[in-house]
């Protein structure tokens, strides 16, 4: 009965607690190395201003950066980068996945795609959950 | 009190077990569409990426073995070429890159959004015939399936054969010969 109790508080850690994961594609071709100007397409259900953290880690970088609600950019950029991110609760929220894909403005096809997935326990701020899929996508040393 | 312990414990294992996460099926994502307007005589063959496979922790995925076997018979029972290659040489190169496949985390009602992008080559003069991003999107009723995890699924599967359904529509209008 001991053993059996001990099993079940085991699988129910096990269903809490989680692994986190990082996932990374690229297109075939796809020349990352070209984009230089970049415009973050705000996501409409966006109420903490995610797009921020993109454009603030990007222009961290070097690259040219901007954002906004509409699909296309006023002016013309090499990309554009279009993010979901997921929110879960444990004693606070926190930022349980984030997707990014990088678009090659001209197309609009998706050219790189990368996610973050964090559990409770392994919860990272989201600036740090925006540089990891931004790191990734863009093949960038770590 | 120990006995509550134990039943909410039992009842955290069970739901550990009952909510996997199953890939999603090939058959479910074939299209069984009418014929292709347009059928090609030329051979096809069929490169995919982007794909993920399905942690039985996790939510459901689509792996690029599955999305190609779903592809495949979609092609074939639509007739839009005449052959489809398992391997080089070919005719004709399908490149289908799957760029996003989003769904919550958890919920009631699972939306599903799908984006695929693709690529036709002719081999001979190696240039693309058409390029084309595609966007589906999918919701599942709260009532389709009792585990999340199955709606998630099922959301997937349909997303992908409507992908699929587009893509059939969009290189049956090219005509080729």
């Amino acid at each position: 009965m001991q053993r059996l109790r001990l099993w079940l508080i085991v699988a129910a850690l096990g269903a809490l607690a989680g692994c986190s994961t990082q996932s990374v594609s690229h297109a075939p071709g796809a020349e990352l190395g070209t984009f230089k100007t970049f415009y973050v397409q705000k996501l409409a259900a966006d109420q903490r201003g995610i797009e921020q953290l993109f454009v603030k880690q990007l222009t961290a970088w070097g690259y040219t950066a901007t954002s906004g609600a509409a699909d296309r950019p006023a002016t013309p950029v090499d990309a554009i980068v279009t993010y979901q991110d997921r929110w879960a609760w444990d004693i606070t929220m926190y930022m349980i996945r984030l997707n990014v894909q990088i678009r090659d403005a001209q197309t609009g096809a998706i050219v790189a795609s990368a996610e973050s997935m964090r559990p409770s326990l392994e919860r990272r701020d989201p600036p740090e959950m925006v540089k990891d899929v931004l790191q990734a996508a863009l093949k960038r040393p770590q | 009190m120990i006995n509550r312990v134990s039943l909410l414990l039992l009842g955290c294992a069970c739901a550990l077990v009952a909510g996997c996460a199953t890939p999603s099926r090939p058959e479910a994502m074939t299209t069984s569409a009418a014929a292709a307007a347009h059928k090609s005589a030329a051979s096809v063959v069929l490169e995919v990426s982007g794909g993920r496979p399905t942690s039985s922790t996790y939510v459901p995925q689509i792996s690029n073995e599955d999305f190609t076997v779903a592809l495949r018979r979609s092609i074939e029972q639509s007739g839009a070429f005449a052959r489809v290659a398992t391997a080089p040489p070919a005719d004709y190169r399908l490149i289908a890159y799957i760029g996003q496949l989003d769904s919550p985390m958890m919920g009631m009602t699972v939306r599903v959004d799908m984006e695929v992008g693709y690529q036709l080559i002719e081999v001979a003069a190696n240039r693309p015939v058409w390029r084309k991003s595609i966007k589906t999107q999918y919701t599942v009723p709260s009532d389709k399936a009792y585990a999340f995890v199955d709606r998630v699924r099922i959301g997937n599967e349909a997303a992908a054969r409507m992908n699929i359904e587009q893509m059939l529509a969009e290189v049956a209008a090219l005509k080729l010969p």
